[in-house]
């Protein structure tokens, strides 16, 4: 994917992301615009993603650190979760289900599926093991809340026919 | 709003379906039930026997689409709203023509969601 792509498609997320957060969190977050290597984070992180496929094979990410996904999913759905549970794998889920949903209604003329979130948690920070293939791009977008940093990470390869015409 | 409305809401996240029978409830809506995916639905709609339902696209098992037209093809003639992500025209398009009745894109809020539930009970009932 060459450069004006890549800006291309950075903008839907970051405007997705910012809807969501407003729409649902009540919140405004604060972008740091895309970086190729993935920002640091505190200690423990909850990680989201969604597959995707179609005219891009890919993958979105949303890794939280504790601190951000505490705040972010308690604006979510109204109470605390404790770290790591099951329900806020779930939200955490949903929240990444959304930024990729509104960002791919953005991607105009691009035929993509999603899939279905796939959470974990860990004690470290690092790059999806999801690497899109030859040719995929892959930035982070990092955003900033009051209490932590969250990032968006983006493996998308644009594939096929879809290739050829962009 | 009729708070006697019973509502399905389906949806494989737990966390989304707790937050409509958040806003459901701060709309006076008493009667729900809740399914995780098309074919769990499938298997409560007879007896729940819902006035509405708000169904998402993408699960697990059987998504949103699939559930709407097995539902439709049983002969459930009840309101289907798809609560989605999946906003792309031809998807919208698609999900009418399989039967759904209305739409809400996700991210929402409660306000959208109760106006969308107001235009489809209201168009059915003009219908009737």
């Amino acid at each position: 994917m060459d450069r004006q792509s890549q800006e291309r498609c950075v903008e839907p997320f970051v405007s997705s992301v910012e809807n969501l957060f407003r729409t649902m969190l009540k919140q405004t977050v604060q972008t740091q615009g895309a970086q190729q290597t993935i920002p640091e984070l505190k200690d423990k992180h909850i990680r989201a993603t969604i597959k995707l496929s179609g005219d891009v094979v890919g993958a979105v990410t949303l890794v939280m650190c504790e601190e951000a996904a505490g705040e972010a999913i308690t604006a979510f759905v109204g109470m605390k979760m404790p770290f790591g549970s099951s329900d806020m794998k779930d939200a955490a889920g949903e929240l990444a289900n959304m930024i990729t949903g509104g960002a791919i209604s953005r991607l105009t003329g691009l035929k993509i599926k999603i899939g279905c979130p796939e959470v974990s948690v860990g004690p470290v920070p690092g790059a999806s093991p999801f690497t899109g293939g030859p040719g995929a791009t892959l930035l982070f977008l990092p955003f900033g809340m009051k209490t932590g940093q969250f990032v968006v990470e983006l493996v998308m390869n644009v594939v096929g026919a879809a290739a050829k015409a962009a | 709003m009729d708070t006697k409305l019973r509502v399905m809401l389906i949806d494989d996240s737990k966390t989304m379906r707790n937050i409509q029978k958040t806003m459901l409830t701060q709309m006076g809506v008493e009667s729900m039930e809740e399914a995780q995916d098309g074919q769990d639905a499938l298997s409560k709609l007879g007896a729940f026997r819902p006035d509405l339902v708000l169904c998402d696209w993408n699960m697990p098992n059987m998504d949103g689409l699939e559930f709407v037209k097995a539902a439709r093809g049983r002969g459930f003639a009840a309101p289907i709203i798809m609560v989605t992500t999946e906003s792309e025209k031809t998807k919208v398009v698609t999900a009418i023509r399989a039967g759904v009745n209305n739409y809400v894109v996700k991210p929402f809020t409660q306000e959208v969601l109760a106006a969308r539930i107001e235009e489809t009970m209201a168009k059915i009932k003009a219908a009737a």
